[in-house]
């Protein structure tokens, strides 16, 4: 499996002109609205901060059809839906990016319960192969042990991968005042045949917006 | 068997479940946990969940954090009666 993701690595990184963007993503009303709302819930009902890093991108992948969908045979194919696939890394080393399918309608709890479905099934490699073959856009969260963030390969032929660091606090300017807050680095790596710069922001931007105003998704 | 050996073997039961692949029977009750088993978030939530489904005990989600070894976690439990609202 290692060289059958080594290859397509390869082939991406050979044929498709990656541009680069990032965003620090100040966290602290994500977190806030995820401890009181976990504070009063049982353990099954708890969400962990990746479900709604997950649910941001899925949703503002909606809003920018030029970062969801393919790019073949010269063009950009939007797609209708926005199956998520989610890079998954398994113990024995290799590289999974398994789809939750319309990721963009499930609440953080569904999307969550079906990312620990997925990583349990890739970890014990019983995926299905439209599971495999169907990410419309792809997202590499590093966690809470990663790097503080991670500029990606593209899962030709998809057209964009978001990444997201590790949550730290960091020194924070706001209002002329400096503070710390929990922070995120998001980025971007995006098909410039496909999108540029502009579009791009737009995508970070959303996902920014979204995590400033968890209610929104909840 | 005592209270705090039951409660271990409990707990490294059920980290043999989330952490199928890992070298359980050479750790270090002192070692960061999430280090040691290469948990990620998803496999501790996990935990917390079976800890509350299989054995009872909930944990409050502020202390989850800070439970690093698998001598914190087994503390925590034993302080934790069974059916008890956490703090």
């Amino acid at each position: 499996m290692r060289q059958a993701i080594g290859a397509l690595m390869a082939r991406s990184k050979r044929e498709v002109p990656h541009y680069y963007l990032e965003q620090e993503i100040d966290l602290s009303a994500a977190l806030d609205w995820l401890a009181e709302r976990n504070a009063q819930a049982p353990p099954a009902q708890r969400l962990i901060p990746a479900a709604l890093l997950l649910t941001a991108t899925a949703r503002a992948a909606r809003n920018v059809p030029e970062l969801n969908g393919f790019f073949l045979d010269g063009v950009l194919a939007p797609a209708e839906h926005v199956h998520l696939g989610v890079a998954i890394a398994l113990r024995g080393g290799g590289l999974v990016a398994p789809a939750i399918h319309d990721a963009d309608r499930a609440t953080p709890y569904e999307l969550m319960a079906r990312l620990g479905d997925l990583a349990g099934r890739a970890r014990r490699g019983v995926l299905r192969a439209s599971e495999m073959s169907d990410a419309t856009i792809t997202v590499s969260n590093l966690g809470e042990r990663g790097a503080d963030k991670v500029h990606g390969v593209i899962y030709a032929p998809q057209v964009a991968l978001v990444g997201f660091g590790r949550i730290r606090e960091r020194p924070w300017a706001t209002d002329g005042m400096v503070g710390a807050r929990p922070v995120v680095v998001a980025t971007l790596a995006a098909d410039h045949r496909a999108s540029d710069g502009h579009r791009g922001s737009r995508l970070l931007a959303e996902i920014d917006r979204l995590l400033r105003n968890p209610e929104e998704m909840g | 068997m005592t209270d705090e050996d039951r409660i271990r073997s409990q707990l490294l039961e059920l980290l043999s479940e989330v952490a199928p692949d890992a070298n359980l029977a050479t750790l270090d009750g002192a070692a960061d946990l999430r280090e040691e088993l290469d948990l990620d978030s998803m496999d501790v939530q996990r935990l917390v969940v079976e800890l509350d489904a299989r054995l009872g005990v909930e944990l409050a989600d502020r202390t989850v954090p800070k439970l690093r070894s698998l001598d914190d976690w087994t503390a925590e439990i034993g302080q934790t009666a069974p059916g008890t609202p956490p703090a």
